[in-house]
């Protein structure tokens, strides 16, 4: 008898609220079987700022979900991002216990306990230890139980965050009475889906151009090796419209989405643009060369925040597979052109693989399908924990139940 | 005041370590929501189990009872013949004097339970059944008491009456049986009787071994038991535990035999030996005891020798 549980991805961003169900059968088979979006309330550059009206877009968004589902969601994997989120890099090493050299599952646990062990200040609580590659005798294997070596060495890249924000993201998702079962960074969760195999193993950087933060990670050799959040989003360059233009941030938003771009062409120069766009008493002509370079400037200077945090890793010889961007920034035309310009790294527009049904091919959904990828998986990122549920005889009742 | 916070820094400190939990009130309509309807799901299959459970429950009722009964057979009628069927000499007589069935009364409206309570306390009758028929008829079956001994009884103002014992021991006043069946029964002497509080008597202790003896003397001696007229059993133990236990025979022709409760086939091989020699020789007798080892006989005065004399 297949085997069926029923995830709920969810996406808390600062201007919406992305919510996908997947059906996976037998843990091996995903179907995505529900969707809704909620337009976000109480999210300021990816981090909860007024619980309640977080909690009413969430809610409104996964009960959407499961409607257009028709079942219910009995777990959560939820994305997270925000500016607390910090990362670093450490390893361990231990020498090789066994006469004969070869390692053993003991060094295995010790190196990954050492390299794991950095304690973190009181209010602040690890969300993902992602382990790179094991080296042997400085030699890089991907599994070194039973190899012979002298010493062995582990590094993890560990992102942490503050406990408050992460609790109250948590606690939005039991308010409505589920649990969460996995929480991913956006930027891994996009990354997952958004680069394929290869890219991965040469090198590539995603950047998940969200409306009230923008997420990065570094993939090399396979494996994420880097992530970085900036508290700069698409919102910043509709709040610069609505300044610089003097208009209100509905127009702004109406402007940037139907005429916005990244780059400033030379047949934009004389070009002018109607405000509302009727025609009518207050409705006015903008030049879009002005609307452009407002654009221009803040995504520019996104990029160079981000080329400022990944540092000497942002070349092309680091990045041979370039970078990706992704998210609802990522809609905004030559995006791309003005990523390549500033981080001196061929730059594209992410593209979701063919198994995505068309209605997702969208880069709002990227990492909640990121997030069902996880789910499907069954694998956490942290490599010592486990993220499935018992379905106990209880819990078979209760289901039965629909509890 | 601000909380102090005592948490220390700690390696293990990850999110998984945040208690998750839904117990708080809800904070939104939709998590109201959801939560009424997860409870009105919960109670909803609760619901649905304990329905099917009264639904199997009633059904089970259903095919125990009379009205699935009734809609097997076509429905119920009035009542238009009442059968006795029963294996002894009870008859419709008797039944029509023990019980009445109302004319045109509905089958399922006759009270069996009321009916086979009023033949149970018929002291004749062992055991009785009654059943609808349907769709007009009921059936009456009836295990009878079988008299083995009759019993005169006296009560307080002198009347004698007399009342049958029966192989379970009894007491009952018996009709039906023909004249000739009641004639050749023994009388039981010496038996201590024991009222009940319906005024009927407790059951004979020892009956069963009674009958058993007598039913060996009818098929081994089928001509002599026709002259027993009566049995004592004033010296019988129907314990088993005395050695002194006797039946005493008196018979037709005058005379007392005595037997032991045990080895009665050697015990009557022994008197048919004796009353051959004895009836050959013209000879009265008087009483003859074959419960000792060697059988005791005693001659009537007016014989030739009319002295005990022992026969092995």
């Amino acid at each position: 008898m297949s085997q069926s549980r029923i995830i709920g991805a969810v996406d808390i961003g600062a201007s919406s609220v992305t919510v996908l169900v997947g059906d996976i059968v037998n843990g091996r088979s995903l179907n995505i079987i529900g969707k809704q979006d909620a337009t976000s309330a109480g999210v300021k550059k990816g981090e909860i700022i007024d619980f309640k009206a977080v909690s009413n877009a969430t809610h409104a968004a996964i009960m959407g979900a499961e409607k257009s589902a028709g079942t219910q969601v009995e777990g959560i994997f939820l994305s997270q991002t925000g500016n607390h989120l910090e990362g670093f890099f450490n390893s361990g090493a231990v020498n090789v216990t066994s006469s004969d050299n070869r390692v053993s599952q003991g060094d295995i646990n010790r190196v990954t306990t050492e390299a794991k062990s950095k304690k973190l200040a009181a209010d602040r609580l690890y969300i993902h230890h992602i382990r790179n590659h094991f080296m042997l005798d400085g030699r890089q294997v991907g599994d070194p139980l039973g190899m012979e070596g002298e010493k062995l060495d582990v590094g993890y890249w560990s992102v942490h965050g503050d406990e408050r924000k992460v609790r109250d993201h948590i606690h939005v998702i039991n308010g409505f009475g589920l649990n969460v079962e996995d929480i991913i960074l956006s930027s891994i969760a996009s990354g997952t889906v958004i680069a394929n195999d290869e890219e991965k193993r040469a090198g590539v950087l995603v950047i998940d151009l969200g409306a009230g933060a923008t997420d990065w990670a570094i993939y090399q050799n396979g494996v994420v090796r880097r992530t970085g959040v900036l508290p700069v989003g698409s919102d910043h360059i509709t709040n610069d419209l609505a300044l610089g233009l003097r208009v209100n941030r509905k127009y702004a938003e109406k402007l940037k989405m139907t005429f916005g771009k990244a780059t400033l062409d030379s047949e934009d120069m004389q070009e002018k643009v109607w405000m509302v766009g009727d025609q009518m008493i207050g409705d006015r002509r903008i030049p879009k060369q002005a609307l452009i370079q407002i654009i221009r400037e803040r995504v520019e200077e996104t990029f160079e925040l981000v080329k400022k945090q990944v540092g000497e890793g942002c070349s092309p010889k680091e990045l041979p597979a370039g970078v990706i961007i992704t998210g609802g920034g990522a809609r905004l035309e030559n995006v791309d052109l003005a990523a390549e310009k500033v981080l001196g790294v061929p730059a594209r527009h992410g593209e979701l693989p063919e198994w995505v049904h068309p209605n997702l091919h969208q880069p709002e959904y990227v990492t909640a399908l990121g997030l069902l990828h996880f789910a499907l998986s069954g694998q956490s990122l942290d490599d010592n924990q486990t993220q499935r549920r018992e379905r106990g005889l209880l819990r078979r009742v209760s289901h039965l139940f629909g509890v | 005041m601000a909380k102090k916070r005592t948490k220390q820094t700690s390696t293990n400190s990850t999110w998984r370590n945040i208690q998750q939990s839904f117990t708080g009130r809800a904070v939104t309509k939709h998590a109201r929501k959801r939560r009424w309807m997860l409870n009105l799901k919960f109670v909803g299959g609760l619901a649905g189990l304990a329905l099917v459970g009264a639904g199997v429950w009633a059904g089970v009722q259903f095919l125990k009872s009379d009205s699935f009964a009734r809609i097997m057979a076509g429905g119920s009628a009035p009542v238009r013949s009442v059968y006795l069927e029963t294996d002894g000499v009870l008859d419709e007589d008797w039944l029509n004097d023990t019980i009445s069935i109302p004319n045109n009364i509905e089958l399922m409206a006759v009270d069996i339970e009321g009916i086979q309570a009023v033949m149970a306390e018929d002291g004749q009758v062992r055991s009785a059944l009654v059943e609808r028929v349907f769709p007009d008829t009921i059936r009456i079956r009836l295990e009878e008491q079988h008299p083995v001994l009759r019993i005169v009884m006296q009560d307080a103002s002198g009347k004698k009456y007399l009342r049958l014992l029966s192989r379970d021991g009894e007491v009952y006043m018996g009709q039906g049986y023909p004249k000739h069946l009641l004639r050749n029964l023994p009388f039981a002497q010496g038996v201590t009787l024991r009222r009940k509080s319906g005024g009927s008597y407790e059951p004979v202790e020892g009956i069963p071994q009674v009958a058993d003896f007598m039913e060996k003397v009818r098929i081994l001696m089928p001509e002599r038991f026709t002259d027993w007229k009566a049995i004592s059993l004033h010296h019988f133990d129907a314990s088993g535990q005395s050695g002194t236990s006797r039946y005493v025979v008196s018979t037709r022709k005058g005379y007392e035999i005595t037997f032991s409760p045990d080895n009665v086939e050697e015990q009557l091989a022994r008197l048919q030996s004796i009353l051959s020699r004895l009836e050959s020789q013209r000879r009265r007798i008087d009483r003859i005891d074959l419960s000792l080892d060697d059988a005791v006989v005693k001659l009537a005065d007016s014989s030739p020798s009319h002295g005990p004399a022992r026969f092995r």
